[in-house]
């Protein structure tokens, strides 16, 4: 599978270079995914932008690094997301778990860390 | 890679794409029969592209639909239930309608998803034959007549009784 990561200040940035994402490429996807995390990054992009399907496997493995960037006090956020894709993950209500941006620069400023409420 | 035909001759990829799949169907059957098809057309649809595929293509194709339906169906059942939670009672209104919204909610539509020009871009449902609204006098059926009525009043046939 054709991966490239990238950093953006303390932003790990997957870049996933296939046009389909499913499951006979999904272990290499994880693993990186994984080692990222298990590297300190608490903030990980995936840029879906050339991905045009992603099937059931995929979407678990969207949640599989959802609980592990969970667990670990991370982040993760989905850029470059295409309509397709954007129905699929819509049908299955993972978008009201993961973050999804159709643009890059929104998803990365949408990393900015929260302003802490007051409480009156 | 194997690929499949529809009635109307478009030809489509057996990649394990489900949406491909459902979008062919919608867009060759559907729209082209202007929103007017029928359970009978669709079911032919999918019949003969089922047909069509091998047991490694039924196997994996089914997956992908037993997933995405049990998933839509589990968030389906949470948001009712979160609903009915969230829901405040009315009063006046205790039986099985109780706490449930006056019109039925929309349903999901994906942003992706667009109709022909000029649809409104409502989902497909099952069309119904409009209920026939009667008024109470009807309901009541029709006034006995005199004669009738002398009859019953003499022990005689009564009048039928109003139906629904």
């Amino acid at each position: 599978m054709q991966l490239l990561v990238e950093e953006h200040g303390d932003v790990r940035i997957v870049r996933v270079k296939e046009p389909k994402l499913t499951y006979p490429n999904l272990s290499a996807f994880f693993t990186e995914v994984r080692r990222l995390v298990e590297g300190g990054a608490r903030k990980v992009l995936i840029d879906l932008q050339p991905v045009t399907y992603i099937d059931s496997a995929s979407i678990g493995c969207l949640m599989d690094i959802y609980r592990l960037m969970q667990e670990k006090g991370g982040q993760v956020k989905v850029s470059g997301v295409q309509p397709r894709v954007e129905t699929m993950i819509s049908m299955t209500g993972v978008h009201k778990l993961i973050d999804l941006h159709r643009e890059e620069e929104a998803a990365l400023g949408a990393f900015a860390p929260k302003k802490g409420r007051s409480h009156a | 890679m194997r690929r499949v035909r529809l009635s109307t001759g478009f030809e489509l990829a057996l990649d394990g794409d489900l949406l491909g799949v459902l979008e062919a169907l919608y867009r060759e059957v559907t729209l082209k029969r202007a929103l007017q098809v029928s359970f009978e057309e669709m079911m032919r649809e999918i019949r003969s592209l089922v047909d069509q595929m091998d047991d490694e293509d039924r196997k994996r194709y089914l997956v992908e639909s037993l997933f995405l339906n049990s998933v839509t169906y589990e968030n389906e059942m949470l948001e009712a239930y979160m609903r009915r939670l969230t829901s405040p009672r009315k009063k006046g209104r205790g039986g099985r309608t109780a706490g449930r919204p006056a019109f039925p909610r929309r349903r999901f539509v994906p942003a992706s998803w667009r109709g022909p020009p000029g649809a409104s871009g409502r989902p497909l449902t099952c069309r119904r034959t409009p209920r026939r609204r009667t008024s109470p006098a009807a309901r009541a059926g029709p006034a006995p007549r005199p004669a009738a009525a002398a009859e019953a009043g003499s022990g005689g046939r009564s009048a039928p009784a109003p139906t629904r």
